[in-house]
């Protein structure tokens, strides 16, 4: 009865909040741009009228990976997952430290309910923002595309939990700081500043992944080299050739090994910041890899062979951008290592950490004198 | 019966005041309540009193006494240093116990987006009233404390008066049998403040044991039938308010010149010592302080003003108020803190 009681309130809060509304708006806005595209066997559709962009057709791919790529590039990366985010955590910043302010949380606290399963009950509630948001964007979009493409991609309804937990391990950090200092202001700068740890800390593991990659692919061509190299010095030493020859020979040897050794020494080095980097970023929450798991979800092997084909024919002709030939390599690997990463890896430590910042959060609230 | 100790009493007499309640008509029963704060801040030091059922109870003290702390401590709200006895039977800190008590808190904030009948549900639910309960209770409710007018308005419309009247109205929706108010009448108009006391009144008749903290001692007056006055952290005088109002009481008696008679026996009257005094002499009348509560003890008073053919008007015992009482306890409270203050710079 209390823990409806608290979610119907959380329900109504959200009503009355007009961030709650302007981000709804902006959702299907959103999905009104997904109406108004679509692919065919010519080109791009664009409301009623057909683009050709070089060599998008149904050819190269296919409705639903359109569909599925364009849910997950405009809707999934830069709607839910950043712009709705910021005006989720916005909007949210301020009922943790609203709840627990002076003349609110007396008539909270003097009912039969003890003070974690108020706290927790009310965190949870806290969520329903970005539940409702994410929520009534997935079914709209499923039905937008689904009239307008006639496919119906019943797994968009995944990015609802995959948003909601992606979002509860910044919210949790507000919370914290919400109970703790009773400041909306410091609750919200507090999230968008572990928010940016944990891009930053992304982003760094994954350009020392890519860096020690690529350092590491080398190494069995030179170790290669270098045992090429040692049969022709003794071969050389064998057929007793001429000693400036044989020198020059050894000299060459002597110049990979050394070679080998450095390039052994240079991901020896790269591999103890990545080891650093990584450790980080298992004990932080992994937002990124959480929102990645709805690519994995949703786009089957076939349909992500299609996307590397795509994503190579775009570099062969673009000259593989700032990555030569060797990086784009390091680069595919390493996102195949990142997306080999277990459930439990991504989402299990994460919620490791949101767990302990809650506990946290709960002690604050249940050992306070309000 | 036990007595309870009026320390501002000055004659040895008045010492004990006969006002302990038996063991089962306690709502509220406490003993040493202390609460200490970060860096050694005493909020409450050995706080005892009781509240009975069927009884209105005011709890009086100037700002930063402890009041709100000792009523904070009661619901769960403040953690206390040390607390002995009971509400209803349970410790003190027992949650299950807070669905049989209604709280309005001071400077108390409802979610503003609420109309008054959907905070009525939401607390009732908070509270474990089922919801057929709350459904019928919340017209009741919103009819007994006359916001039936606000219709669909929310909270965020109301003005200071109708918050107040919610708040009552939120602390009624579980039927308490204890009822915690903390300034209940704060930003209340006076017809507001009468329909609170009438409502006060129905709720101690039915045998409702009610805890008020207030600084309007004249409306502590009207409506409580004991009360307790703290100060510094401590509780100084604990008694029903005549026992409270007693020390100062005293006979006043007025009287007239006639055309021809003579001056008031003045020099005889202040002769008589016992605390007999001139309170106020116009010439054609004088008001006379007795010092004394016993009709026996006047009448000399009287017989001296009749020799000499003053005529008397009127003879009435007068009590000093509920707010003389509580700036007297407060004075004496102060002063003995004080002193010992001084004492305790002197040593060290």
């Amino acid at each position: 009865m209390q823990t409806w009681a608290i979610l119907f309130d959380a329900y109504r809060e959200l009503n009355a909040r007009k961030m709650f509304w302007i981000s709804l708006a902006i959702s299907l806005l959103v999905v009104c741009v997904f109406a108004g595209l679509g692919i065919n066997e010519k080109g791009i559709e664009l409301l009623w009228f057909t683009v050709e962009i070089g060599p998008l057709t149904t050819a190269l791919m296919s409705r639903s990976l359109f569909y599925k790529t364009l849910f997950m590039s405009v809707g999934l990366t830069i709607w839910l997952g950043w712009a709705s985010t910021i005006l989720a955590l916005v909007s949210t910043a301020s009922i943790i430290p609203d709840f627990v302010s002076s003349g609110s949380i007396e008539g909270m606290l003097a009912r039969p309910i003890s003070r974690t399963r108020l706290f927790l009950t009310k965190y949870f509630a806290s969520l329903l923002f970005v539940v409702l948001q994410a929520l009534v964007f997935c079914a709209a979009s499923i039905l937008v595309i689904g009239v307008r493409g006639g496919v119906w991609l019943w797994g968009l309804m995944l990015a609802v939990p995959i948003i909601t937990l992606f979002f509860s391990y910044l919210y949790c950090v507000s919370a914290l700081v919400g109970v703790w200092t009773r400041s909306t202001l410091a609750s919200l700068l507090a999230s968008l500043a572990v928010w940016g740890v944990v891009l930053a800390m992304g982003i760094a593991e994954n350009g020392l992944l890519i860096a020690k990659i690529s350092a590491e692919n080398p190494i069995p061509l030179i170790e290669k080299d270098v045992e090429a190299r040692e049969l022709q010095v003794r071969k050389a030493k064998e057929e007793s050739t001429d000693p400036a020859a044989f020198m020059k020979l050894e000299k060459r040897l002597e110049d990979r090994r050394v070679d080998l050794i450095e390039q052994r020494e240079k991901v020896a080095s790269i591999d103890t910041w990545y080891r650093i980097a990584f450790t980080a970023k298992t004990i932080l929450p992994k937002t990124g890899d959480t929102k990645e798991l709805l690519e994995r979800a949703i786009i089957n092997d076939r349909e992500m062979e299609q996307m590397a084909n795509m994503a190579s024919d775009s570099n062969g002709r673009g000259g593989g951008g700032p990555f030569g030939a060797s990086d784009m390599k390091a680069v595919r690997q390493a996102d195949k290592i990142n997306k080999s990463r277990s459930l439990w890896w991504v989402i299990g430590t994460s919620l490791l950490f949101e767990a302990f910042i809650v506990a946290w959060a709960c002690r604050i609230f249940a050992r306070r004198d309000f | 019966m036990s007595t309870t100790a009026n320390p501002y009493a000055e004659s040895p007499a008045e010492v004990q005041l006969p006002t302990g309640p038996r063991d089962g008509d306690l709502a509220i029963d406490l003993h040493d309540v202390h609460k200490t704060y970060r860096g050694n801040i005493k909020a409450l030091r050995g706080v005892s009193m009781q509240v009975r059922k069927g009884e209105v109870f005011g709890l009086l003290g100037p700002n930063g006494a402890g009041k709100s702390t000792l009523v904070k401590i009661l619901m769960t709200v403040i953690r206390p240093t040390a607390c002995g006895g009971n509400m209803l039977g349970h410790r003190v800190g027992h949650k299950p116990t807070l669905a049989r008590v209604g709280y309005l808190p001071e400077h108390h904030r409802f979610p503003d987006y609420l109309t008054a009948a959907q905070v009525l549900d939401f607390f009732g639910a908070m509270s474990r009233v089922d919801r057929a309960t709350r459904r019928a209770r919340t017209p009741e409710l919103i009819n007994l404390v006359g916001l039936k007018d606000a219709g669909r308005k929310t909270v965020r419309q109301y003005s200071k008066g109708m918050r107040q009247r919610l708040g009552l109205a939120q602390a009624l929706i579980n039927d308490p049998d204890v009822l915690l108010l903390d300034e209940p009448t704060d930003g209340v108009d006076p017809e507001g403040r009468r329909d609170i006391r009438n409502i006060l009144a129905d709720l101690r008749a039915r045998g409702k044991g009610i805890l008020i903290n207030s600084h309007i001692l004249a409306e502590l007056e009207m409506i409580c039938d004991r009360a307790a006055i703290i100060y510094g952290g401590e509780l100084h005088a604990q008694g029903t308010v005549n026992e409270l109002t007693h020390f100062g009481a005293q006979y006043e008696i007025d009287a007239e010149r006639p055309p021809g008679a003579g001056a008031p026996p003045l020099p005889e009257l202040t002769a008589m010592g016992g605390g007999v005094s001139v309170m106020r002499d116009t010439g054609a009348m004088i008001t006379i302080a007795t010092g004394t509560t016993s009709a026996y003890d006047f009448q000399p008073i009287v017989d001296s003003l009749r020799a000499a053919r003053w005529t008397v008007s009127r003879v009435e015992l007068a009590r000093p108020t509920l707010e003389d009482a509580f700036l007297r306890v407060i004075g004496t409270a102060r002063a003995k803190m004080a002193e010992a203050n001084a004492k305790q710079g002197a040593a060290a």
